[in-house]
């Protein structure tokens, strides 16, 4: 876990020392030559805005191999796994599985893939733009492409959702004395994504409890925090863009601390993204370890 | 699509630099023009789109 933290905390927190000399020479620079004031602001902002988009594009890059590779293994295992899952028979009765969510959950890695990273890189560029020339503001554009790509993301998830619970064959076990707490927290205080958290959670916990039995509880916990590894990546990367910009805010250009702040917003974004296919991951581990369970005779 | 934001990134580029070239007084006067050149590469998004 401090390993993780470390690793996506390492690249912002040198970001933070560049912005915090960057600003401190722009800052003399204002001071000294007053009359190139417009310069001094240009060359601050591209520097350090080229500078801060390197975290947040390789977060939107590591996304772009993940779908990638999800992609690529859909298209291989998906087909064995229906085929396999129509002959044992099974299978089907054994968890009421909906045999549609197949397509579904590789729809859902293409649609995030092929639309979603593209929009989300175009959303960063276009903050970018409008704090570079004020006059020409991109804002609500990049607001728009956000807006809707929450949508999709809330649409999906609501999906899934269904997917899982329409037979009711699963329930919710762990107390709910618990976890309802926890999930009100983190719906209250995680901004964006935090009500996507919690409906992961519900689900998850729903899908996992009546599986346990099956897949064991070890392995599920194990596949659990693999799928969502990558979530907390992103997420930690956003917070820690928030936490920049709240820093730099005192003493830095209005401009950068503005720029940071829309940069954590558009990651949460990101991480909303990142939970569907972490669901995709979790569900595909989970289809295999039935399927093997079918065929051995132990399901 | 790649291209039409490499070629709005450009444009704003220049309109960033000639912006601190002009100066205040002078930028407020050359706005609209520079508002007139993004209008017309937006222009250009919907023929793209359109597929003319």
């Amino acid at each position: 876990m401090w390993e993780l933290i470390a690793a996506v905390a390492a690249p912002p927190a040198k970001l933070f020392v560049l912005i915090i000399v960057l600003s401190a020479a722009a800052l003399a620079a204002d001071f000294v030559v007053p009359q190139f004031r417009d310069w001094t602001r240009l060359f601050l902002l591209v520097s350090a805005g080229a500078a801060a988009m390197g975290p947040a594009i390789d977060a939107v890059r590591m996304m772009d191999g993940l779908i990638g590779k999800m992609t690529g293994l859909f298209l291989g295992i998906y087909p064995v796994l229906a085929a396999g899952m129509t002959a044992a028979g099974g299978a089907l009765s054994l968890i009421n599985w909906n045999p549609a969510v197949f397509l579904f959950v590789q729809g859902a890695v293409v649609i995030g893939g092929k639309w979603m990273v593209p929009l989300l890189i175009v959303s960063f560029i276009l903050d970018y733009l409008s704090r570079l020339v004020p006059e020409i503001p991109f804002t609500r554009i990049s607001e728009m492409i956000r807006v809707t790509l929450l949508g999709t993301i809330s649409v999906i998830i609501a999906c899934y959702s269904l997917f899982i619970t329409a037979t009711g064959a699963m329930a919710w076990s762990s107390g709910s004395a618990v976890s309802e707490p926890i999930k009100a927290l983190l719906r209250q205080h995680v901004p964006l994504v935090g009500s996507f958290i919690t409906d992961t959670m519900a689900v998850v916990g729903k899908y996992s409890s009546g599986l346990a039995p099956i897949a064991g509880s070890y392995l599920i916990v194990a596949l659990l925090v693999t799928s969502l590894t990558p979530v907390a990546y992103v997420l930690l990367t956003a917070f820690l863009y928030k936490w920049i910009a709240a820093l730099c805010e005192p003493f830095a250009h209005e401009d950068l601390a503005g720029l940071f702040d829309d940069i954590g917003k558009t990651l949460f974004v990101l991480c909303g993204i990142m939970l569907i296919v972490a669901f995709a991951i979790f569900y595909t581990a989970i289809l295999s370890i039935v399927l093997i369970k079918v065929i051995a005779g132990a399901g | 699509m790649w291209d039409w934001i490499a070629g709005l990134i450009w444009l704003i580029g220049m309109v960033a630099v000639a912006g601190a070239a002009l100066g205040p007084d002078e930028r407020e006067n050359f706005m609209p023009l520079m508002r007139l050149a993004v209008l017309l590469y937006l222009l250009g998004l919907i023929s793209m789109l359109s597929g003319s």
